[in-house]
């Protein structure tokens, strides 16, 4: 009797089990494609949980970003790594082409000085070396004794005089920069007045000269431009060296003295001219850069 | 089981059905997707009694069914044969050994995937059931074991402390 009771609870169970799987496959094949008629259902489900999702998704999505970030770190360093070597290269050969560039602008303005001084004859060199102390303001340039270049001779570049050469050997030629005070003197014209005067390195360092000896009374302004005269050590007349930019007088009143600053930036000297003679023309000689009349009746 | 025990588990599936959907659902292991309710589940199966499972596999069920809103019923058939296939064995199992608590999440979900892919051959969306749902269901199933590994000791403390609360 107890054995029937129990029989027939486990018989109930079991039918209601299959007709609850029946019921269920039925539903799932209903709402495979449709829905149950359950819509108002999932979307009250839906709208209370979206708060709480929407709180969920931005806070896992910065979790996701971070655990990704990490899962890809190698990855992004080695993208990263590879990046900066070719932004790298691309930086060596954009400053190689920029080089190349000022290099090329140099070179041009020393062809047409060469092309408007006719009767100068130059020897182009490029400056291997500079003085590795900054009280010796001297430059090795690659070309020497083999290229017909002696000491004296004066040295231009696109921007003007730099200097003269002071030590030769077969290949290489050193330079003494006019800023360097042991230069010596050197005699100049102004281009505008032709008063002369003498022109010294600065011993202050600050890349300026010195022209002295100008007499007091002497018409000269700031601004003023300050050439080559062709006097003394230096036959080579109006070579182009920088302007007036201030004038004192000296202590006892009868002398001024000018401040001059060069044309040449002595800090970037690439290329440079080495004039080793001068043609005596029979016409006129042409400047090294274009001068005014009155500087021309002066000579 | 307190009837605050099923608003607080209702509100832990709820839960785990958004952090399923928002965190691991962009976590995916070789394709494989985190099932978190079908892990919470399974490892409360071994700490609940039979009355309190069966409604614990019919809410999870159901609220699943309800958030995907298609093939309603799916989950809470496929839960139910789990619990039922759990049940009949967990009584020999220790609860103490979680490598047989992952071992038996893994095969869990194996079922999971085979059952949810007799259905959709049963719905006629047999085009689902290739290689890739097989492939996904295997790495869904580590991923699942992996899950198990921080779930399962969780539940273990939790209903630890509730037993001695309760003592």
């Amino acid at each position: 009797m107890r054995n029937n009771s129990v029989n027939n609870s486990s018989n109930r169970t079991k039918i209601l089990i299959a007709v609850g799987i029946i019921i269920i496959v039925i539903i799932i094949r209903i709402t495979s494609n449709n829905t149950l008629g359950l819509a108002p259902v999932e979307s009250f489900m839906k709208q209370m949980l979206y708060p709480v999702q929407e709180v969920s998704n931005n806070t896992s999505t910065g979790v996701v970003y971070f655990l990704k970030g990490l899962v890809d770190y190698k990855k992004v360093k080695e993208e990263n790594d590879s990046l900066k070597e070719e932004v790298g290269r691309l930086e060596t050969f954009n400053s190689e082409l920029l080089q190349y560039k000022v290099e090329n602008d140099e070179l041009k303005k020393l062809l047409q000085i060469q092309q408007q001084n006719t009767d100068l004859v130059m020897v182009n060199a490029e400056v291997i070396g500079r003085s590795i102390k900054d009280w010796y303001k001297t430059i090795t340039v690659n070309k020497g004794q083999t290229s017909g270049i002696q000491v004296n001779m004066p040295v231009v570049n696109s921007s003007g005089f730099i200097g003269k050469v002071t030590n030769v050997t077969k290949s290489t030629a050193e330079i003494t920069l006019l800023t360097d005070p042991k230069y010596g003197a050197i005699t100049v014209v102004t281009t505008e007045t032709g008063y002369p005067g003498i022109l010294l390195g600065d011993e202050t360092n600050q890349g300026t000269l010195q022209m002295i000896q100008i007499p007091a009374n002497a018409n000269i302004m700031e601004g003023y431009e300050v050439v080559t005269s062709g006097l003394g050590d230096l036959t080579f007349k109006n070579l182009r060296i920088g302007k007036i930019k201030s004038i004192t007088n000296s202590s006892d009143g009868l002398m001024k003295k000018a401040i001059v600053e060069p044309y040449a930036n002595f800090n970037n000297i690439n290329f440079v001219s080495i004039i080793i003679k001068q043609e005596i023309k029979p016409v006129t000689q042409t400047p090294v850069e274009t001068t005014d009349p009155q500087n021309a009746e002066t000579q | 089981m307190k009837t605050i025990y099923y608003i607080l588990y209702t509100l832990l599936i709820c839960l785990a059905i958004i952090i399923e959907a928002t965190f691991f659902s962009n976590i995916k292991l070789f394709g494989g997707m985190a099932d978190l309710v079908l892990v919470i589940l399974i490892s409360l199966t071994f700490f609940l009694k039979r009355e309190d499972l069966l409604l614990a596999f019919i809410i999870a069920g159901v609220l699943m069914d309800l958030y995907i809103g298609q093939m309603i019923g799916s989950h809470i058939l496929a839960f139910g044969i789990i619990i039922l296939l759990i049940n009949r064995y967990s009584k020999r199992m220790i609860r103490e050994n979680i490598i047989i608590a992952l071992l038996i999440i893994f095969l869990s979900s194996i079922i999971y995937y085979l059952v949810m892919g007799v259905l959709l051959l049963f719905v006629g969306k047999g085009y689902y059931v290739n290689l890739i749902f097989i492939k996904n269901a295997l790495f869904s199933s580590i991923y699942n074991l992996l899950l198990g590994l921080i779930i399962y000791p969780l539940t273990y403390l939790i209903f630890h402390r509730i037993n001695k609360e309760i003592q």
